[in-house]
């Protein structure tokens, strides 16, 4: 029957209609978030910057000490690599983009050779590497919204024990950097040993640092000696990386929620918009039916009297 | 900009607690107390944990509570640069010293009774960790952590707390 059409789609229409409130209420929510998330990235960067400086400069002044802790080992046989994505999805490609970029990297380390440990922040990562068969070492989740410095604090005392303790001889880190509003890109960043500050201008590695940077004129005091000073700086280098990495993911997130959302809202739009089209349609198709049908009816009477 | 006058910042991870002109910053390294003036050589350091004291271009004292870190003092052309924040830019200054820090507090921000009562907690947690240790600590819990870590920490909990309440003047 056609009245049957009609209210089937009237039924789709509003609960497509109670969609697009909840996808338009997140992103309204992501909007609103992506800006406190961008401006703890801005607060942070002061700290970063600081620390960069101080370990080129240190870095500087005692290359054999550097070069332990500084500069990409050439065949790796330990590697850890930590992947840090989102505690929640509805977010279009950002877990997933990471998540793709980790797998592949774990792949490629393990065709070199090399034994490779996993760890992973946020939620979405442990099912992601469970189902393709890849063990996680650690999962850390919680702190993928809105990361403390604890948390940094955590996650890098936890990845950076057995490259300390010499059990492995680089660390790496895949996650989302928030270049801008409009920009964001995966990127595998390596952790530990710490990447030489100008290693891209530099072949001859160490040796040529001492004229890098113009925070090496001159003479420099160092309290304590380079070499202790390198060993407390690295986890702290490392630790500052993850922060900065776990706020910009946070950004990241946001961002691409409200990407999302917003695409999931247009297209709600545009379903009641076809839905409603297609209901009329419905509708008047069964009105013209009726309208026959009563036509058709007198005639046969009238006839039928006439007769 | 007078004499005697350089840049100084003072950037945890999450915020820029100071940013500024400075004529001195008193600090201790692992080597000892550390007063920088204007004109000291380049630097850089470790921060042990206690107070550390800015002296303002304007005349005032800031007192920090700094739970450890690093410090630089850099006197590179052009280091001072950028060192614009809190009343304005600073024209003119040779030297900058930067404090990273961990966690640090302005005197004024801190939280006494917060600090008073996780010194409490803290120091019981030291005498129980301590008084469990000598008589068999096999009442701990399963899967805790072993007791010198737990110790360790607790130690440190105290030991910021304190700090915290030195600094913020009301320590005994």
């Amino acid at each position: 029957m056609a009245g049957g059409q009609e209210r089937v789609l009237r039924r789709r229409i509003r609960s497509v209609q109670s969609t697009r409130k909840i996808t338009k209420a997140m992103e309204l929510i992501a909007a609103s978030r992506i800006v406190r998330a961008q401006a703890r990235i801005a607060a942070n960067r002061p700290y970063r910057v600081g620390m960069e400086r101080i370990l080129r400069v240190t870095a500087a002044a005692d290359p054999t000490a550097a070069k332990k802790l500084l500069g990409t080992p050439e065949s790796p046989t330990q590697v850890g690599v930590l992947a840090v994505v989102g505690d929640r999805g509805l977010a279009g490609s950002y877990n997933s983009g990471v998540l793709r970029a980790t797998e592949r990297l774990v792949a490629e380390h393990i065709r070199n050779g090399a034994q490779v440990t996993l760890w992973t922040v946020g939620k979405k990562a442990p099912g992601y590497f469970r189902y393709r068969g890849i063990e996680t070492e650690r999962s850390f989740a919680g702190m993928a919204d809105r990361p403390e410095f604890d948390d940094a604090r955590l996650v890098a005392s936890v990845v950076t024990a057995p490259f300390v303790a010499g059990e492995m001889d680089l660390v790496q880190m895949v996650s989302t950097r928030f270049i801008s509003a409009g920009t964001q890109r995966v990127e595998v960043l390596q952790m530990l040993p710490l990447p030489l500050p100008d290693e891209a201008d530099g072949d001859e590695g160490i040796d040529t640092l001492p004229s890098a940077g113009p925070g090496t004129v001159g003479y420099t005091e160092f309290e304590p000696e380079p070499e202790k000073l390198l060993a407390e700086l690295a986890p702290r280098a490392a630790e500052s990386e993850i922060f900065a990495a776990l706020l910009e993911g946070s950004a990241s997130f946001f961002t691409a929620q409200q990407r999302a959302m917003a695409a999931a809202t247009d297209n709600a739009d545009e379903l009641v918009r076809t839905l409603t089209r297609v209901m009329n349609r419905a509708r008047q198709d069964a009105i013209t039916t009726e309208i026959m049908e009563i036509v058709g009816g007198a005639e046969a009477l009238r006839q039928s009297k006439g007769a | 900009m007078p004499d005697g006058v350089f840049g100084v910042e003072v950037v945890t991870p999450e915020q820029s607690l100071v940013a500024g002109g400075a004529s001195s910053v008193v600090l201790a390294t692992s080597e000892g107390a550390l007063t920088v003036l204007d004109g000291h050589t380049p630097l850089v350091g470790d921060v042990v944990p206690g107070q550390v004291k800015v002296d303002l271009a304007d005349g005032t004292l800031l007192r920090l509570a700094v739970h450890g870190g690093f410090v630089q003092v850099d006197t590179s052309p052009g280091a001072a640069e950028g060192l614009a924040e809190g009343d304005g830019p600073l024209p003119g200054l040779s030297t900058r010293v930067t404090l990273l820090v961990g966690i640090a507090e302005l005197s004024e921000e801190i939280d006494v009774p917060r600090a008073e009562r996780a010194r409490e907690v803290a120091a019981q947690r030291v005498a129980e960790l301590k008084s469990g240790r000598s008589g068999g600590a096999s009442d701990l819990p399963e899967g805790a952590e072993p007791p010198d870590v737990a110790l360790r920490e607790a130690e440190e909990a105290l030991a910021r707390a304190e700090l915290r309440l030195l600094v913020a003047g009301s320590g005994e």
